[in-house]
């Protein structure tokens, strides 16, 4: 195992998990870009684009995709045995990897050009879409180069998921995987330790508040 | 080199070899003499069953053993019996290749000792023995052993004191996937296809491994295409191969395959690898992905956008 690997697959994850304590207080007590008018404005703007809804369709999707096979990795496992069924599975992920890659893509790009959306461009923010952004495309690009994806997450990505929750890390199954799979993942580490400071969450909120009509919370962000 | 462009050049490798093993076969042929044969051995380590054979015959262990009535436990017994008896008897009749019983006596041993040492160089320089050995085998081509002249030394005397003996017959280390029953071969597909799960849990290989007959959009690419892998692994190579990297032993860890699952596997292999034609890995799998997420956007737009919050639209 590299350092590069000890960094990213048993150091990040640990620090991005660590992170969400010190972003709920960032949240708190500095409270940032989520308490300026000017994005909440920003952010009240792109609550019904295409591309948040969008972006929240797939993440939904694609995290319920990736935490079933972890909880359950027996009963996903004698799912996907079966080659139809993992087909199936396989192109549900795809389709909605793709919707989010879409949704971030469009998210991204409506930030760097949007002038009521300067607010927005923080280094934290952009950094945090970024990575989020790379990490998806290398999921969508796993997913179609490296098949079948839900397979090896399942028995492979699994237990070692699984072994940094016991806290006793075994990356022995990253060292055999291919490229994309491992920047897939230090990707996913590096945008979960970014994201909670960000308002991404909220960003992805935003859609089902507009579906649903409910009230935007005070200063139109929270 | 990526794994995946490892996997693809493996794959050819594959092919290559497979060929090469099937005219191999054709040139130890007609009258008997030829020699042996083969278990593609390619250029890569002998499979470790062949290890302790393959050792002690380098280290010049006596075959001689045999004439004191220990022919059974010299190395040579051992080589051949786990290299060349795919294709070979001695006393026994005709295989792929030819009975080598008496060859010792058609051919001279330097004749049988070149062949050998590159059966493959010999065919092509147009010697007409082995061009006649291969028009008998129906143009197989022995394969390319390796073998070291203390092994090919060996070789020679044990095959001499078996056709003084009347012939021999040398069991194969482990029993041969081509000798698998149809059942076998049946539970075999139906495991590495996952119609039936293994019995400790593990993935079915099409989860990983692409190999004809997999169908719809074909196995997975993680691992290299198995079409052929029994074709270049031989039996031997292929049991120690099977499971043996380094992610596939996490993978199955505590998964452990039962010996019959182990060789139905093989048996399958060895019947696809009976044919090395390949299906083309499937390649609409990303189109139908796009066709998929450009439906669901169209349904956003038209479920989703004109019942907005207040009725904003997007």
């Amino acid at each position: 195992m590299t350092i590069f690997d000890v960094f990213f697959f048993v150091v990040l994850p640990y620090a991005a998990v660590g992170q969400i304590v010190p972003a709920i207080l960032f949240h708190r007590q500095r409270a940032g870009v989520s308490s300026d008018p000017a994005a909440g404005l920003a952010l009240e703007s792109e609550r019904s684009t295409w591309a948040s809804r969008a972006a929240w369709i797939g993440a939904v999707c694609m995290v319920l995709l990736h935490v079933v096979p972890l909880l359950f990795p027996g009963g996903f496992g004698a799912l996907i045995s079966s080659p139809a069924r993992l087909l199936v599975v396989e192109l549900v992920a795809l389709v909605f990897g793709l919707l989010f890659l879409f949704g971030l893509g469009a998210l991204l790009s409506r930030r760097m050009r949007d002038q009521r959306l300067s607010v927005l461009r923080s280094a934290l923010e952009l950094g945090a879409l970024f990575c989020l952004f790379v990490a998806t495309g290398a999921g969508v690009f796993t997913a179609v180069t490296a098949r079948w994806g839900t397979a090896w997450y399942t028995h492979a990505l699994g237990p070692y998921l699984w072994s940094l929750a016991k806290l006793s890390p075994d990356t022995a199954a990253l060292s055999s995987l291919p490229f994309w799979p491992r920047v897939h993942l230090a990707f996913s580490f590096l945008a979960m330790a970014l994201v909670p400071f960000t308002t991404l969450p909220r960003q992805l909120r935003a859609p089902l508040r507009a579906r649903f009509g409910m009230k935007p919370a005070a200063g139109g962000v929270r | 080199m990526s794994s995946r462009e490892l996997a693809t050049a493996r794959s050819r490798a594959g092919a290559c070899t497979a060929l090469t093993l099937a005219l191999l076969f054709s040139v130890v042929g007609a009258r008997g003499e030829g020699v042996a044969p083969p278990v593609p051995a390619s250029t890569t380590a002998a499979p470790a069953a062949l290890a302790p054979a393959a050792s002690a015959a380098a280290s010049g262990a006596p075959v001689a053993a045999a004439a004191s009535g220990k022919l059974e436990e010299s190395p040579a017994w051992q080589l051949f019996g786990t290299r060349c008896t795919a294709c070979h008897n001695i006393g026994e009749g005709r295989k792929v290749g030819p009975d080598l019983l008496g060859v010792t006596d058609r051919r001279k041993p330097e004749w049988i000792r070149t062949f050998l040492t590159s059966p493959g160089k010999v065919l092509d320089s147009g010697d007409p023995i082995a061009a006649q050995l291969l028009k008998d085998a129906f143009g197989v081509r022995m394969p390319e052993q390796d073998l070291k002249p203390e092994q090919i030394t060996q070789l020679l005397e044990f095959f001499s004191l078996c056709t003084k003996r009347g012939g021999c017959k040398p069991g194969p280390a482990i029993k041969l996937g081509i000798d698998g029953s149809e059942g076998e071969v049946q539970f075999g597909r139906d495991l590495a296809l996952g119609l039936q799960r293994l019995s400790g849990g593990g993935p079915a290989c099409t989860e990983c491994h692409h190999f004809r007959g997999v169908g719809l959009l074909g196995g997975g690419n993680v691992g290299p295409d198995l079409t052929t892998s029994w074709g270049r692994l031989h039996d031997a190579g292929w049991a120690d191969a099977l499971l043996a990297s380094p992610l596939e032993k996490k993978v199955y860890q505590g998964k452990e395959l039962s010996d019959a699952e182990k060789f139905a596997l093989r048996a399958y292999f060895a019947t696809l690898s009976k044919d090395g034609t390949r299906d083309p890995l499937g390649g609409d799998f990303f189109d139908l992905g796009v066709l998929g997420a450009l439906a669901i956007l169209g349904a956003i737009g038209v479920g989703w956008s004109g019942s907005g919050r207040n009725g904003e639209k997007a």
